[in-house]
This record gives C-alpha cells, sequence and structure tokens, in this order.
C-alpha cells in the first residue's frame, strides 16, 4: 500500500490525459501543444535526475542525447517510413505493410513504437561513449566533458546534409500524440522508479554518496556509472523521437547547451534525488513559460509569487494556517493556469479574479491563524496584493496615469519580460528553498503524512530570523 | 591454509615507501591486531589487501588466489570487507539501506526484474531485507532503521559502517580503528560484540587499534609496524615486554592511559 | 603568403582571441578557487562591460582609456553586487543551488539586456582608438606587415598588449602582496582561513571585483575588433572561456592563462586549415581530449583521495 501512491498518481494523471486526449480535437492545437511539451519535458527530467540526482554524475549534455534521438528516428521515418511528404512516399514501411494487408492507421504507431526504439538505443549508444571515457573525470570537469560532447553532437549534425543541415529538417510526419507522450511519461517514471526502489537503486546512490565506500562493500562503480548515462540517455532519445515527431521540423539550434541548462534546472529546482520533484518542477516550468506568454498570465504569476511570499511564515504554524496557507498558493496557482485555458475576455477574467479573490481569503485566514506579527505582515502583503491585482485586471480606468502608462509598457514588452520574470524567479526559487521542491525527497506516504502532522522544525529555513517555531 | 596471506609486499608512493617488506599470515577464525604509531603503514596495509592501492612488490593471496591488481569491488565479492579509518557511510541513504547496499552483489536479479517487479525481485529483496534486519539487531541499531546514516551519533555511525561490512557476507573482516573518538563505555561493549562477531558469525577478524585495552583484551595475536616496517609479531602479552615496541610505541601510549 | 607566414598570421590572431579568452577565464577561475562555483553570470558581465563603455564613449565622449577604466569599475562593482545578493546566502547549501542561482542572474542580466537596450545589435566606435594617441600601434602594425607580411590591425596590438599587462598586473599582485596571498588561502582552505584572521568575506568580494573588472575590459578589447554589440555576447565567449579555465586547470590562475592561449589558438588553426564549421566542435574536442589524458585540466594537481 505504501508504494502505491506514485503508481496512483501517474495512473491517475495518464488516464486523465488519455481522456483528455480522447477529446483533444476539441482543445486548441496550442494547448495540445503544450500538454506534450510537458511530457517531453518530464521524461527529460526524469531520465537527467538519474544521472544527477541519483547517481552523483554531472552531466550538462543532456540535450545531445536528446538530439541523437530525435535526428537518428527523425531521418529513419522520413527516409524509410513512406509517409506522404517523403521521399519514400508511396512505398516504404508503410507500403509494404499495407500490401500484406495492414492499414496505415494500424502501421503508424508500430512505425513510431520501433522510431522510439531506435532513437533510446542510439542514443544509450551515445551514452555509452560519453559514460565510458569520462569515467575518472569528477565534478565540475565531467560537467564540460558532457557539455562538450552535447556541443559537438549539434555541430556534427548541423553538418549532415541529409537531415536538412543547419537549415533544418523538415516534412517529418506527425505520429506523436498527447496518449504517446503521457504513456512514455508513466512509462519513464514508472520504470525508474522501480528500478531506483532496488539494490540497483541503492547501487546508484552509493555511488554519489561515497564511491569508495561503495567500491569497498562490492558496488562495481564503473558499471554504475556508465549504466546511468547510458539509461538517463536512452529516455532523453525517446524523448527527442517523440519531441520530432510532433514538431515536424528539427533545428539543431534546438539542442543546444542553454537547452541542457533548462534541463538541469528542471532537475535542481524538482530536487535532485526526488523523481517526483523533478517531474513536478518540469510541468511547472514549462507550464510557467507558457503562462508568462501573456499579459495576465504575467500578473497572475506575480500574483501567485506575492500569496506565497504572504503565507510563507504561516507555513510553520497551526494544521489549519497551513491549510489554508497551502490554499490561498493553489487558488492563486490555479488563476494563474486559467490564463492559458480560458484567457482575456469576458468570459475568462471573472473566473480567473474569483480565483484570486479566493487566494486572498485564504491567505488572509492563514495569516490570522498564525497568529502574532505574522498576522500584520502576511495580511498587508495578501491586501496590498489583491488590490494591486484587482486594480490591473479590472479597474485600470482607476489607476493613475503613470502606473497606466507602465501596466501598457508591460503589456507591450510581455513576451521579453517573460524571460526576466522568469530568470528573476528562477533566483528567487532557489535562494528561498535550495534543496528544491521537496527538499530531495521522494514523494511517498509518508512525507504527505509528515506535512500534516504538527511540525517543530520550520518547514522552509529561514535562517534565524527569530520566527517563534519551538 | 591460511586464509590471508601477504607476502613481502612494498608500496611505494612518489618518493615515500608507506609500507616495506610487509607479510602477513592469517588463519581462519584469528583475531589478529595491528597496532603501530600515526603514519606507520596500517591503514596502507588495509588498503592493499582491499586493492585499493596495488603493491610494487610483493603477492596477496586469499583462499589460495592472488589477489593483487583486482578492484576493490571485485576482492569484495571474493569476501573480504573493510571499514574505514574515517567513517564512510552513505550519508543520505537509510539505516536499513547502508546494510542492504553491501548486500548488492549478492542480489540475483537483473536490471529487468527490478523494472518489472516480478518473483524473483520480490523474494531476493525481501530476503536481502531479512538478512539486514537481523544484522541491525545484532549491532542494536534497529531502532533507526530509517533514519538517515548522516543523522546517528558517532558512536552508532562506527556501529553501521561495522553492520554494512558484515552484510557484504565475507570471510575476512578488516576493522579501521573501530573504536577511535569511543568513550570508554562504548569500547568495552563494541570490544564484546567485536569477539562474538568472531565466535558466533565466525568470521576471521584483523583489526587496527590505538587502544590497547582492545588489543590487549580481544586479540589473540598482534602485529606491531614502524615507519612501513614491521617490528614485531606476537601475542599480546609477548608484544607488551618487546623492547622494540616499547621503545617505539607502547611506552608513550602507557602514560596517555594513565 | 607563405605558408609560414600564412601559419603565423593565424597564431597572431588567435592569439588576440585567446588573450581575451584569458581575460574572461582568469575572473572564472578566480572565483571557482575561492567560492567552488561556476559564475555562469560571468559572460554577462563581460557584456555590460562593453555597454558600459559604448556609452561612455558615444554619450559621455570620453577618450578611449577613461572609458576603459569606467567600465572595469563599474562591473566590478556589478559583480560584488551579484554575489552579495544572489551567491552569498547560499554560501552554506549544495553546490548546485548557487550554480542554477548563477544561470538565474545570467538570464536576467542577458534578457534584461534585451529589453533594456532592445536586441538588435550596436556598432561601437572603435575609432575611438584612432582619436587617440596611439599612432605609434598604427606604426607597429605597419612596420609588422613590411617586415613579416603580418596583418594585425591596431586593435588588435591594443588587445594583445592590455591583455598581457592587466595578466602580468594581476600575476604579481597574487603572488606578491598580502592580499593576494590572502586570496590563495582562501581559495585553498576558507576556514582555516577565517580561523587564521582573514576577513574570508572581504577577500571574496575582492575577487569578485577584480575577476569583474576582467571580464569588462576583455568586453571592451572584443568590442574593439568586432565593433558589433549586443545583450547577448556574452553567452558564447563565456562558456568557451569556461571551458579554457577548466582545460588549464580551473582554480589555477596560470592555467586559466594557458587555456585561454590554447583555446584561441586552436579556434584560429582549426578555421584556417581545417573549416569554420567544425571550429567549435573542434574546441570541444580538444577540451574533453585533454581532459582525458589530465583530468583535472593541464596545469591542475591530481585529486589524490586519502582513504
Amino acid at each position: 500500500m505504501r508504494r502505491l501512491l506514485p503508481y496512483l498518481l501517474v495512473g491517475l494523471a495518464a488516464c486523465a490525459i488519455g481522456i483528455g486526449s480522447h477529446y483533444s480535437d476539441l482543445a486548441s492545437p496550442y494547448l495540445i501543444q503544450l500538454v506534450v511539451d510537458m511530457g517531453i519535458a518530464v521524461i527529460l527530467a526524469s531520465s537527467l535526475n538519474l544521472i544527477n540526482g541519483f547517481t552523483g554524475q554531472f552531466s550538462l549534455g543532456h540535450a545531445g542525447f536528446m538530439a541523437v534521438g530525435a535526428y537518428v528516428s527523425a531521418a529513419c521515418t522520413y527516409y524509410l517510413g513512406g509517409f506522404p511528404g517523403t521521399p519514400a512516399e508511396g512505398g516504404g514501411v508503410l507500403g509494404a505493410l499495407a500490401g500484406i494487408g495492414i492499414p496505415a492507421a494500424v502501421a503508424s504507431p508500430l512505425i513510431l513504437l520501433v522510431a522510439l526504439l531506435m532513437a533510446g538505443v542510439g542514443a544509450a549508444t551515445a551514452g555509452l561513449l560519453v559514460g565510458l571515457p569520462t569515467l575518472r573525470l569528477r565534478g565540475d570537469y565531467l560537467a564540460i566533458a558532457t557539455l562538450g560532447f552535447g556541443e559537438i553532437v549539434r555541430v556534427v549534425i548541423s553538418q549532415v546534409e541529409a537531415v536538412g543541415g543547419p537549415r533544418g529538417f523538415t516534412g517529418i510526419p506527425r505520429l506523436t500524440s498527447v496518449a504517446w507522450v503521457a504513456a512514455w511519461a508513466a512509462i519513464t517514471l514508472v520504470f525508474l522508479r522501480n528500478l531506483l526502489g532496488s539494490s540497483h537503486g541503492r547501487a546508484f546512490v552509493s555511488v554519489r554518496e561515497d564511491e569508495v565506500a561503495a567500491a569497498a562493500v562490492g558496488v562495481n562503480t564503473t558499471r554504475y556509472k556508465v549504466l546511468a548515462f547510458t539509461i538517463g540517455a536512452f529516455f532523453a532519445g525517446v524523448a527527442g523521437c517523440l519531441f520530432a515527431h510532433y514538431r515536424m521540423t528539427l533545428h539543431p539550434g534546438s539542442f543546444t547547451f542553454i537547452d541542457s541548462v533548462k534541463i538541469v534546472v528542471m532537475v535542481v529546482l524538482g530536487g535532485m534525488g526526488s523523481l517526483a520533484g523533478s517531474a513536478a518542477a518540469a510541468i511547472i516550468l514549462t507550464l510557467l513559460l507558457e503562462v508568462l506568454r501573456t499579459f495576465l498570465g504575467a500578473v497572475t504569476v506575480a500574483y501567485c509569487f506575492a500569496m506565497t511570499i504572504a503565507v510563507l511564515p504561516a507555513l510553520t504554524g497551526t494544521r489549519a494556517a497551513r491549510v489554508l496557507g497551502v490554499s490561498a498558493v493553489g487558488a492563486a496557482g490555479l488563476a494563474a493556469l486559467m490564463t492559458l485555458v480560458v484567457g482575456e475576455g469576458d468570459v475568462g477574467v471573472p473566473w480567473i479574479v474569483a480565483a484570486g479573490v479566493l487566494s486572498a481569503c485564504c491567505a488572509l485566514a492563514s495569516c490570522w491563524i498564525a497568529g502574532g506579527r505574522l498576522r500584520v505582515r502576511g495580511a498587508i502583503i495578501a491586501l496590498t496584493a489583491i488590490s494591486a491585482f484587482l486594480l490591473v485586471l479590472v479597474g485600470s480606468s482607476l489607476l493613475p496615469g503613470p502606473l497606466l502608462a507602465a501596466k501598457e509598457w508591460v503589456q507591450g514588452n510581455v513576451s521579453q519580460l517573460r524571460l526576466v520574470i522568469y530568470a528573476a524567479l528562477l533566483v528567487g526559487l532557489m535562494l528561498t528553498r535550495p534543496t528544491g521542491l521537496l527538499g530531495g525527497q521522494e514523494l511517498s506516504w509518508r512525507l504527505l503524512r509528515s506535512l500534516c502532522r504538527p511540525r517543530r522544525k520550520p518547514l522552509l529555513e529561514t535562517k534565524g530570523r527569530g520566527l517563534a517555531a519551538s | 591454509m591460511a586464509l590471508l596471506q601477504v607476502r613481502d609486499c612494498t608500496l611505494r608512493f612518489e618518493g615515500l615507501t608507506a609500507v616495506s617488506g610487509f607479510s602477513l599470515s592469517v588463519e581462519p577464525g584469528e583475531l589478529v591486531g595491528m597496532i603501530g604509531p600515526n603514519g606507520a603503514g596500517k591503514t596502507t596495509v588495509f588498503n592493499m589487501i582491499a586493492g585499493v592501492y596495488r603493491p610494487q612488490v610483493g603477492s596477496i593471496l586469499f583462499g589460495g588466489v592472488s589477489i593483487v591488481g583486482l578492484r576493490p569491488h571485485q576482492i569484495a565479492s571474493l569476501g573480504i570487507a573493510r571499514t574505514f579509518q574515517n567513517v564512510r557511510l552513505f550519508g543520505a541513504l537509510s539505516v536499513l539501506d547502508n546494510v542492504r547496499i553491501a548486500a548488492h552483489h549478492t542480489a540475483r536479479y537483473g536490471l529487468l526484474d527490478a523494472a518489472l517487479r516480478n518473483a524473483r525481485f520480490r523474494r531476493q529483496e525481501s530476503l536481502i531485507r531479512r538478512q539486514a534486519l537481523s544484522l541491525l539487531r545484532l549491532l542494536g541499531l534497529s531502532g533507526a532503521k530509517n533514519q538517515p546514516a548522516h543523522s546517528l551519533p558517532y558512536g552508532l555511525q562506527r556501529r553501521l559502517e561495522i553492520a554494512r561490512a558484515l552484510a557484504a557476507r565475507p570471510r575476512l573482516l578488516l576493522l579501521d580503528e573501530p573504536t577511535a573518538g569511543m568513550t570508554p563505555v562504548e569500547t568495552q561493549s563494541l570490544m564484546h560484540l567485536i569477539k562474538s562477531l568472531r565466535d558466533d558469525l565466525h568470521v576471521t577478524i584483523v583489526l587496527i587499534e590505538h587502544d590497547m585495552r582492545v588489543v590487549m583484551g580481544i586479540c589473540e595475536r598482534v602485529i606491531v609496524l614502524d615507519h612501513a616496517v614491521q617490528i614485531a609479531e606476537g601475542t599480546p602479552a609477548v608484544i607488551r615486554n618487546d623492547p622494540a615496541v616499547i621503545e617505539a610505541y607502547l611506552g608513550e601510549v602507557t602514560d596517555e592511559q594513565q | 603568403m607563405t605558408s609560414l607566414q600564412n601559419f603565423a598570421q593565424l597564431l597572431v590572431l588567435g592569439v588576440a582571441r585567446g588573450s581575451v579568452y584569458s581575460l574572461i577565464a582568469l575572473g572564472y577561475t578566480m572565483v571557482y578557487g575561492v567560492l567552488r562555483l561556476i559564475n555562469f553570470a560571468h559572460g554577462d558581465v563581460y557584456m555590460v562591460g562593453a555597454f558600459i563603455a559604448y556609452f561612455a564613449i558615444s554619450s559621455w565622449h570620453l577618450p578611449f582609456l577613461p572609458a576603459l577604466l569606467i567600465s572595469m569599475a563599474g562591473c566590478g562593482v556589478l559583480g560584488v553586487v551579484i554575489e552579495r545578493l544572489a551567491y552569498r546566502p547560499l554560501r552554506r547549501q549544495p553546490r548546485l543551488a548557487a550554480l542554477i542561482t548563477a544561470i538565474g542572474v545570467s538570464l536576467l542580466l542577458e534578457y534584461g539586456g534585451q529589453l533594456v537596450f532592445g536586441a538588435s545589435p550596436r556598432k561601437f566606435p572603435s575609432e575611438v582608438l584612432t582619436a587617440t594617441s596611439l599612432g605609434a600601434l598604427r606604426f607597429l602594425s605597419g612596420a609588422l606587415e613590411r617586415s613579416m607580411g603580418l596583418m594585425i590591425a591596431p586593435e588588435q596590438l591594443v588587445v594583445i598588449f592590455s591583455a598581457v599587462v592587466l595578466m602580468v598586473a594581476l600575476r604579481l599582485f597574487v603572488s606578491r602582496t598580502k592580499v593576494g596571498k590572502a586570496m590563495q588561502a582562501v581559495a585553498q582552505d576558507r576556514d582555516t582561513a577565517s580561523l587564521m584572521g582573514i576577513p574570508v568575506d572581504n577577500i571574496i568580494t575582492l575577487t569578485f571585483f577584480i575577476g569583474s573588472a576582467l571580464a569588462a575590459a576583455a568586453g571592451v578589447l572584443v568590442a574593439l575588433q568586432e565593433p558589433q554589440i549586443d545583450p547577448i555576447m556574452g553567452l558564447w565567449p563565456g562558456v568557451r572561456a569556461f571551458v579554457a579555465a577548466v582545460v588549464g586547470g580551473i582554480g589555477n590562475i596560470q592555467g586559466a592563462m594557458l587555456g585561454g592561449l590554447i583555446m584561441g589558438v586552436a579556434e584560429y588553426l582549426v578555421v584556417g586549415y581545417i573549416s569554420s564549421a567544425y571550429r567549435e566542435a573542434i574546441a570541444f574536442g580538444i577540451l574533453i581530449l585533454v581532459l582525458l589524458v589530465r583530468p583535472t585540466g593541464l596545469t591542475g594537481k591530481g585529486l589524490i583521495e586519502k582513504v
């Protein structure tokens, strides 16, 4: 029963997405792309977590493995698949299968499956090639060796004309769907979870903790380091294949070291050594960048942040204060999410405002219950935030001149601002919660129970600024 | 046949000879002690036996088989386990996991079995878990089994290291200063524990120690090293009176003990 | 041009480029030495340096040398501010937390710069050099061309010369002065250094100041050679300089100088003799080869772990 929780969550999520994808003709292509991107991010973050988080090997080249998978599989489906719009149109594997009576509707998923496995194996081979020579490298040296590998892959790919060279590879058939991505995200998580909960998982962690001691108890550290790279690369390759067969075009510039860094950020933010954490961080970060694209979204993200700050002190208090505090943050986050789905306009904004007001009420209640100085401080922040929120969203005409001008400037520059906000949030998050979302702990019943129990130590480090938590 | 035979081993680092012409023969079931001033080369001998360093000269036979040149994890699988001078636990892992990891090389399931969580995996895992729990009970660590190893008090950490070494099912156990930093009470109880490990579990033990009560108390045979060279060997009573040993080592220690 | 001249030409260009990498790499290596942190934001400090000088020259009409000095001072302050706000709170936290924060600061500088300055490149007024009395350099440049057939622009001579001066000054500072030795002490063992009475926080602040100032100098010198500046110009030179620092042995000042020169020369030799397309790949390839042979860099001491 104890170990069922993660399976339950993954199963629920997969079901939800599966059902959702069934009705995906109703959803906008934008939303579908977002869900696909989130799934791919989950696969990438989890597989990197195996290498960086659990085995302690500092790899900065994950985008390189993804690129290998993407290009290998794309080249195969493009030249051999027989899909419309490709050189092999009419023939190829599709044609051959049609010849023995298998229709394209059945053959395409099969081809994707084969392509995925090829992508995985190709990337895993690359992982092997990276893992073996770099065995003697430690820490930062390993980081840039892997960075170098990623860049070499990118440069080499961009010189291969058969896959489009520097201009990019177009015409890849769209074979990926939400269901495929969800399924593979689930497979990745379950596989890694099972692996890490076994003796092999303990072996990986022992390599991270102390290589000398690990060898002394019989763990072949070489084998496990290389294995981590190989398995991690396999799933990165799978992610690459899914990516290629959704976007339908590939460009070497999508697989730079910056992209590797983005995945590292997901792993660190989620907590190294926590699969649930890195998956959550992958989803949140992908969503965040999308939500920030609109002015509405940016405002509600800022609001969410303000609510979090307001209830931070209350999270160390009584159970009621904590529950209300988490609800406040949740409601604000929901409002931000709704800007994606419901968006601007007369229908959307009232719902978002409603969620915002609910959030503010929970925050105020939480701070009130928490008592003492927190009551005042948190309440002030929450009230300021809700007033600003309402003014900007609903009562623009009430804003004085300069503020109105500021609002218009922000509305005009949202896409640039989005990245600045993202960066600022990154810094802020690391400064306040450096061990990651779940603090490096894996999601489990025990963790959830401990959150609900009255605590003696603060939930978040406050650096001894004298909160009366005893 | 001797369980461990070290013959004439010499280990040199650039310019420094750490161990010179060292020989040691350990019969199965013995409890041998190694003493000597700091820097004499005792831990280096352990490191040579465990495969961390490779002697330039000499041979090491374990159960009749040469182990020079083998990698540490291979030597561990053959049946030699060790603890470290400075405790080297897997801090983030739980106490139970620290012990279970040592059973890894005995685990009979592969990656796929683990991924699929099949019957073989479940059987092996429950076996490993049972064995680990019984070891924790033996060493008095059951209560802490789910705590992260780094949160244990020092004395318990040392015990955990021994439990972990035992979980690797060794025939030979090398203990490097097991009672370092312990109070007299802790030392006494650990002393008896080590003796019972040899008596009940039939593990051959070689230990490095500075605490003479332990050496005199439980070791049947004592080897003395000084400046990379073996200067004496014999029963504790003989060693105590050996003039070379007294001059090099024992004299100073006796003053401290008072 | 004979093949020897060709080679020499590439060599000199490589040295000019390499000395810029060295200047940036020095900042990386010094910060790494005292904090064990890869300061991702360093490359963007280089960019800010170029921009400060740009504004100093075009808006305030300052001559070259004062603009350079203002730029160095300004970026020194920027580096100190970044350290104080973003890195100091995380000193006792796992290293990766500080790393991610560094990435965040880097992104802030890049995208913030795009927001404030606009993403389109501006032309750096490199003609400011000819306005100053650098006739000597033009003479030298001409002389080199006539005698050895080497075409080295006066700007490149300035780059090499300034870089050498700065590096020598740094070397002397670190090895001869009391403060410099304090820096070495902090790099070796921070806690013991503080026990010996060395004001560790101040030393770290100073390290950031000097490192950032050097990066600013690099930015200005590069802007002289390649007059396009834009807010993202610091990204790739930063990565390459970091690689150079590691190849040379990170934490080691001579290593950074050596690594930077090797990177620059290798780049130009590859472009000249093989192909410009594979330039980056070869640079990283060299890096990996060096690390395979010497896992702690060219000058790095092997990590001998006491078991």
